[in-house]
């Protein structure tokens, strides 16, 4: 379980231009092993949200470099970039589901890009079962609770298998102890398929959960443990 | 596999049928475009069907006309002698005069004096094709008796299709004349009459008595069998030569009529204008509902981009809604011109008929006009950007 499939070097990111130019992240350098459940956190504006963008092939590189799963997303061209997301599942802080759609349906447009996933159906109903959804599986979205919402979302990122969850504060629209439910539910379903979990919260209930949590401030890692972390009030 | 099937869905009609109000205000527009192309287009047409009426059921495969002949019901005519030369063409069966002149008809209801379009024919010899005019051509034969265009404006001339119905032949007076109406025959209102009637030549010339038989306004030349049309008409326009007249085969003399209307007169350019109207308004709503349709589902776009779906998926998913709403949009837009053609046929006389051409052509600009949309709403697109759900 020690080989790494995420690895970034000297990743430095600004934005605007001229005079508004703002640098948010200076020379991350780190690696992510695969199977490991990391937990990003910092204050407001420490950069982890961008970090975790660019990981995620969702904002192109300005300066380092990024090899995931074998690609290097340094001024990597649209389809690998496309490709490189396709292995990745993201959760974020609203559920993005698509309204016009039922929860089944939802997972099913997912499950569209991944013809190699046998049974799509099957495979749809299996995984909304497991977050506690079987009842639910041909409701819209408008139909459920928050909390389900983001179980549905939980839900649509596992089911297309991907080596890498990316969560954006899943737990953020929801209440304390829907929070942690969905969180553990989350890591339970990835652990069980060794998929890595890289994940931005500010909510200190769900740290325990980490192997290893990565602070960042001003654009810098902060080393530090977890304890240390929240005694540093940046939890 | 409780579900299997189910994975079946398409997401652009999905999302079309989701938001019921949104639909209905597309449809409602779209509509409402079909309905103003298929309105203008059909007036235009039933114009050019009316004003071309006469022509088209001259029984004669060539006409002469007076060398600035403008339109049916113009005061331009021709010396009758020329159209005799003509006849003696080897070639010409017979040769045949139809004379016109606008005319003052009284209306029967309020006694106020209207043009009315008069058309001389000799009777027996069927010079007009008009359906049932063959049953009461005999009439044409009585002094004073003149077969009444049943699609005659009535507002215009009064009720003389009710008052025919109940009363039978009554008399009306023409040119300060009394004539019997003695019959009913369809024509219709043109651009240049709103009614028309028919009588025999000596009718005519006693309404008349300043218009002389000798001064032709249309002249018939009906052709031996087996004789090429082209061919006869080259040959008499050599034979007859001169500037004053022209000889034209009969579907010659429709274009020549559609075209006085539509370039000279430049009527036909209104209804277009009104049609590219329909058009623009048409598109312009489309593209308000796909653009809201875009704006109010980027983050869901947005978030199918993360998963990996590629911009062509969106370009293609936005085409699909526009050529969706165009067919929904086709089918009330269509079926509620229909009752406007109805209405306006019942009403106005003119020949309002929603034929497969015209449908076609309002179905093909509708598609058109929201595939246009669907591609201004399209630039909109790029702004689902995933990096923005990230915040």
């Amino acid at each position: 379980m020690n080989s790494s499939i995420i690895e970034f070097n000297n990743v430095s990111y600004s934005f605007g231009e001229g005079n508004l130019r703002r640098q948010v992240l200076f020379s991350l350098s780190g690696t992510i092993n695969a199977g490991e459940v990391v937990i990003v956190t910092g204050p407001s504006g420490s950069g982890k949200t961008t970090f975790l963008t660019l990981i995620g092939a969702l904002r192109r590189l300005q300066e380092g470099s990024v090899r995931l799963m074998g690609w290097e997303l340094y001024g990597a061209p649209q389809k690998v970039l496309r490709e490189a997301r396709r292995n990745i599942g993201f959760i974020f802080q609203l559920h993005n589901l698509i309204d016009a759609l039922t929860a089944h349906q939802n997972l099913i447009m997912g499950l569209r890009l991944h013809p190699e996933i046998p049974s799509p159906s099957a495979a749809a109903d299996d995984i909304l079962e497991q977050v506690g959804l079987g009842d639910h599986i041909n409701k819209f979205p408008r139909q459920l609770s928050g909390g389900q919402r983001q179980r549905v979302a939980i839900a649509r990122a596992l089911v297309m298998r991907p080596k890498i969850i990316l969560a954006d504060e899943p737990t953020a629209s929801l209440d304390g102890k829907t929070g942690r439910v969905v969180v553990e539910q989350l890591h339970d379903l990835a652990t069980r398929q060794g998929t890595t979990i890289l994940l931005v919260t500010y909510d200190p209930r769900i740290l325990d959960i980490a192997d290893r949590v990565l602070a960042l401030e001003d654009g810098r890692f902060v080393g530090m443990t977890i304890r240390e972390a929240g005694r540093a009030g940046l939890l | 596999m409780r579900h299997s099937g189910q994975e079946r869905f398409s997401l652009a009609w999905r999302q079309i049928i989701f938001e019921k109000r949104r639909l209905a205000a597309a449809l409602a527009g779209i509509s409402f475009a079909v309905l103003l192309i298929l309105v203008q287009i059909g007036f235009y047409s039933a114009m050019n069907d009316s004003a071309t009426k006469v022509l088209k059921h001259l029984n004669a495969q060539l006409v002469i006309i007076p060398a600035g002949f403008e339109f049916f019901g113009s005061q331009h005519d021709f010396a009758r002698p020329r159209l005799m030369q003509a006849a003696g063409v080897a070639g010409v069966d017979e040769v045949l005069p139809l004379y016109y002149s606008f005319c003052s008809f009284k209306n029967i209801n309020t006694g106020y004096q209207r043009w009315i379009l008069c058309m001389g024919l000799q009777p027996g010899r069927h010079m007009l094709t008009l359906p049932g005019i063959i049953a009461q051509e005999n009439k044409l034969t009585i002094a004073g008796g003149i077969l009444f265009d049943r699609k005659g404006l009535s507002s215009y001339f009064g009720n003389v299709v009710g008052r025919f119905n109940h009363d039978g032949p009554f008399t009306a007076t023409v040119e300060s004349r009394n004539v019997t109406i003695d019959g009913l025959i369809d024509i219709g209102v043109t651009f240049a009459a709103f009614g028309n009637i028919l009588m025999g030549d000596q009718t005519f010339f006693a309404l008349f008595p300043n218009i002389s038989p000798g001064l032709v306004n249309v002249g018939l030349v009906r052709l031996d069998q087996g004789v090429d049309p082209q061919v006869m008409r080259k040959n008499i326009s050599n034979i007859l030569g001169g500037k004053d007249i022209k000889v034209l085969t009969r579907a010659e003399f429709v274009q020549h009529e559609i075209d006085y209307w539509n370039k000279t007169a430049a009527i036909g350019f209104l209804f277009i204008i009104g049609a590219i109207m329909g058009f623009i308004i048409g598109a312009v709503i489309v593209y308000q509902i796909l653009y809201t349709n875009v704006i109010d589902h980027l983050p869901e776009f947005a978030t199918l981009k993360a998963m990996g779906y590629s911009n062509r998926f969106f370009s293609a998913l936005v085409l699909k809604q526009s050529l969706i709403l165009s067919v929904l949009g086709f089918i009330p837009g269509t079926l509620l011109s229909w009752v406007i053609y109805r209405y306006t046929a019942a009403s106005t006389g003119y020949t309002m008929i929603l034929s497969l051409d015209k449908a076609a052509i309002a179905f093909t600009s509708t598609t058109i006009m929201c595939m246009l949309a669907g591609l201004l709403a399209m630039r909109h697109l790029k702004k689902a950007d995933p990096a923005e759900l990230f915040r």
